[in-house]
């Protein structure tokens, strides 16, 4: 193996962030703790985004790799054993420096910190507690810090890790046990889901704990998410879609990560990713995601054995209105909040300004579409005050046709990107304005 | 129609409001504005105010009094915008101030106030605050630090919006031990901050320009290690500049270094 030591800084973070840069998730959210007048760094719940990569992520977090020697073998990653690469390690002190020195000119709002294994779970997961103390404790850092928590490492050295940040993650790579044996030989099912669970248990043991005052002693006070690699297996839109319901449902995780599927490794045994990796797919699943995280709508509504696939040319919630039609028209001076969420160009923020707003006057089509609702897609599915804005029919195949000519084809759906999503409100309201 | 004409600051569109309430005049038949004005109406009787900071400072207390935090925060962000969606933004808040007033009197809560857009002025005001707020999102983000060579942090910008209080506020919290300075530049204005100190506002603050170009040895180490960093971590197959000018709109590229 192509050890590299001494190497300079420069190309040591060169190899590390190139290699952490498939992990998808960089969100700097979930908790709030201002700075206490002793140090760096302060956290908004809400995440700050500091720059904007040449791919169009988000850039929140120095995310970086610890090391990327690897013990395992994982099939889908860049750094697995088998592989012939130049390797190399931080020490503690480099990476506090760096995030540090990177956080005080505003490049970053914190670091995300994973890594390859070294010698063992347990050593390597120690190499980690040892750069989060030094960054918390001797450099007074109040900042975010994101975790992966090694599969693997024992759970005494996940909670000491956990006392120290903000968010952990373990990755739960792949839908099912079948295609997780298959391509991570060295992963099963049993080593991450349990520290998932310590993790989760360490998170509602905080709620008890009076003991716990001080914010920055609290155990992964934003959370913990994960993230699952999609389109390298046959794993269907509805096998993936249910176990992020159970994720959430059962491990009470904050965020699932979709990653659409690179083969860096040009490894014949899995798909060869030639026309790009699959991000239509990707988008769909985020939007999803989003429907059963805020629209209370669940994998069983979107998805079926029979229909295990998103519809390319439709959104989900879309798609299950047109399923529905029965629930329509829905007059929008009356409906209830969570009737409103389900018509289609009416989001989230939409939906409340319109419960706000007809407590204090009659609703309008000029004010609901003040309130942001687009009505391009609503008119089809609302009545206000007892009248559509135009007679349309509420038939299937009409508002197929109608929607469509105002939809982006598949391709055009490809500059959007997950991290949208989450930055307004609905994406019914960000596609339109994206296209014009 | 009478027509107040004041400074344009908030201590100045207060001052203007004082005297609104002074004068007795129906409101409905009042206006509010303190910019520069083109076109001058001729049937309208036009009132010079003066700012006058204890007027200003008792409409102040009394929005205080009577407005959640959120409401009040909107009111004056709103008249941070300076996009053409602002135009005579101040006779928006005047009038909604107004109503404020009224609604306090007439023990109303206001709290619901700023949900009503199918109030043109409060209309207004919404897209106005929303506006200055996602620029100050942005810029608590966008905005980059360089180290001089006496150890303060540097920072330009070039916002649409009058927003650096905003930006001195957050910056204050998270960087309660660092010298700083952010220097608005086209309006000439700048955010000191010192180590256990409250920050201050001066304008025009004339830097010493060799002064503010010199940076420290690390400096340049530490932001060719961020460019390098920023440039390694795109993934090439997923290349998308089209979505990354929207996230990033070019007119903040200048001061960041990592795209310049
Ligand atoms: S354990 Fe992690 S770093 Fe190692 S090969 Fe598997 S995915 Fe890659």
């Amino acid at each position: 193996m192509n050890i590299m030591k001494n190497t300079d800084l420069m190309k040591k973070l060169d190899i590390l962030s190139d290699a952490a840069k498939y992990d998808v998730a960089c969100t700097s959210s979930g908790v709030t703790r201002r700075n206490d007048g002793t140090g760096l760094g302060n956290c908004h719940s809400s995440g700050i985004c500091h720059t904007f990569s040449a791919d169009g992520r988000c850039v929140s977090l120095l995310k970086i790799l610890f090391t990327n020697e690897c013990i395992f073998n994982c099939s889908y990653c860049i750094n697995r054993r088998d592989n012939d690469i130049v390797r190399t390690s931080f020490t503690p002190d480099e990476v506090c420096s760096l995030t540090m020195q990177f956080y005080r000119r505003n490049y970053i709002e914190g670091l995300f910190l994973s890594s390859g294994i070294l010698i063992s779970p347990n050593y390597t997961m120690d190499l980690i507690y040892q750069t989060l103390y030094k960054l918390r404790k001797e450099n007074n850092f109040q900042g975010y810090i994101h975790v992966k928590a090694i599969p693997g490492a024992d759970p005494d050295i996940i909670e000491k890790v956990g006392f120290l940040s903000d968010r952990m993650s373990i990755n739960l790579e792949l839908p099912t046990r079948k295609s997780l044996s298959a391509l991570a030989p060295n992963k099963n099912r049993r080593t991450i889901l349990s520290p998932m669970r310590q993790i989760q248990n360490g998170i509602s043991s905080n709620k008890n704990e009076l003991m716990v005052r001080r914010e920055h002693h609290k155990f992964v006070p934003a959370g913990q998410s994960t993230q699952m690699i999609i389109g390298a297996t046959n794993d269907n839109d509805y096998q993936i879609l249910s176990v992020s319901e159970k994720l959430y449902q059962n491990f009470n995780l904050k965020r699932v990560f979709y990653s659409a599927f690179v083969n860096v490794n040009m490894d014949s045994r899995l798909p060869m990713t030639s026309g790009g990796p699959p991000l239509l797919r990707e988008h769909r699943l985020y939007q999803a995601d989003w429907l059963l995280r805020f629209y209370h709508f669940s994998a069983d509504e979107l998805l079926s054995e029979d229909r295990p696939n998103f519809n390319i040319f439709l959104d989900p919630k879309c798609d299950w209105a047109i399923r529905h039609l029965e629930y329509y028209p829905v007059e929008v001076s009356t409906a209830d909040y969570n009737t409103l969420l389900r018509v289609p160009g009416i989001g989230v923020n939409s939906a409340r300004r319109i419960v706000g707003a007809r407590k204090q006057g009659r609703l309008s089509y000029s004010s609901l579409k003040k309130m942001g609702v687009v009505l391009k897609r609503a008119l089809f599915f609302i009545t206000c005050n007892g009248r559509q804005m135009y007679p349309t029919k509420l038939e299937e195949d009409y508002i197929v046709r109608n929607l469509l000519s105002d939809i982006p084809s598949p391709k055009e759906t490809k500059n959007m990107s997950y991290r949208q999503l989450s930055l307004f409100d609905d994406f019914n309201i960000d596609k339109v304005q994206v296209l014009n | 129609m009478n027509i107040y004409i004041c400074e344009n600051t908030l201590d100045g569109l207060f001052s203007s409001i004082f005297q609104a309430y002074e004068d007795r005049h129906p409101h409905e038949d009042n206006k509010v504005i303190s910019t520069p004005i083109n076109n001058y109406e001729l049937f309208a009787n036009y009132i010079p105010v003066l700012t006058n900071a204890e007027y200003a400072q008792r409409v102040n207390r009394k929005l205080l009094n009577i407005l959640d935090c959120t409401t009040y925060y909107q009111l004056c962000s709103a008249f941070l915008c300076e996009s053409t969606i602002a135009f005579e933004i101040s006779n928006s808040i005047y009038h909604t101030v107004v109503r404020c007033i009224d609604m306090a009197k007439s023990k109303t809560s206001t709290k619901n106030l700023m949900k009503d857009l199918t109030n043109p002025y409060i209309s207004q005001i919404f897209k106005c605050s929303k506006r200055v707020m996602r620029e100050a999102d942005h810029l608590y983000g966008f905005t980059r630090f360089k180290e001089l060579q006496n150890g303060i942090l540097f920072a330009r910008i070039h916002p649409e919006n009058n927003l650096i209080t905003i930006l001195m506020d957050h910056f204050d919290n998270r960087f309660p031990l660092e010298s700083f300075i952010i220097y608005d530049e086209p309006r000439d204005i700048a955010a000191l901050h010192h180590p256990h100190c409250s920050s201050i506002l001066l304008k025009h603050p004339s830097f010493d320009d060799e002064a503010i170009c010199k940076y420290s040895e690390d400096e340049n180490r530490f932001s060719q290690l961020w460019i390098s960093f920023f440039n390694s971590i795109t993934i090439e197959s997923r290349t998308n500049p089209h979505l990354q000018q929207q996230m990033i709109p070019k007119r903040f590229w200048k001061d960041t270094i990592e795209l310049t």
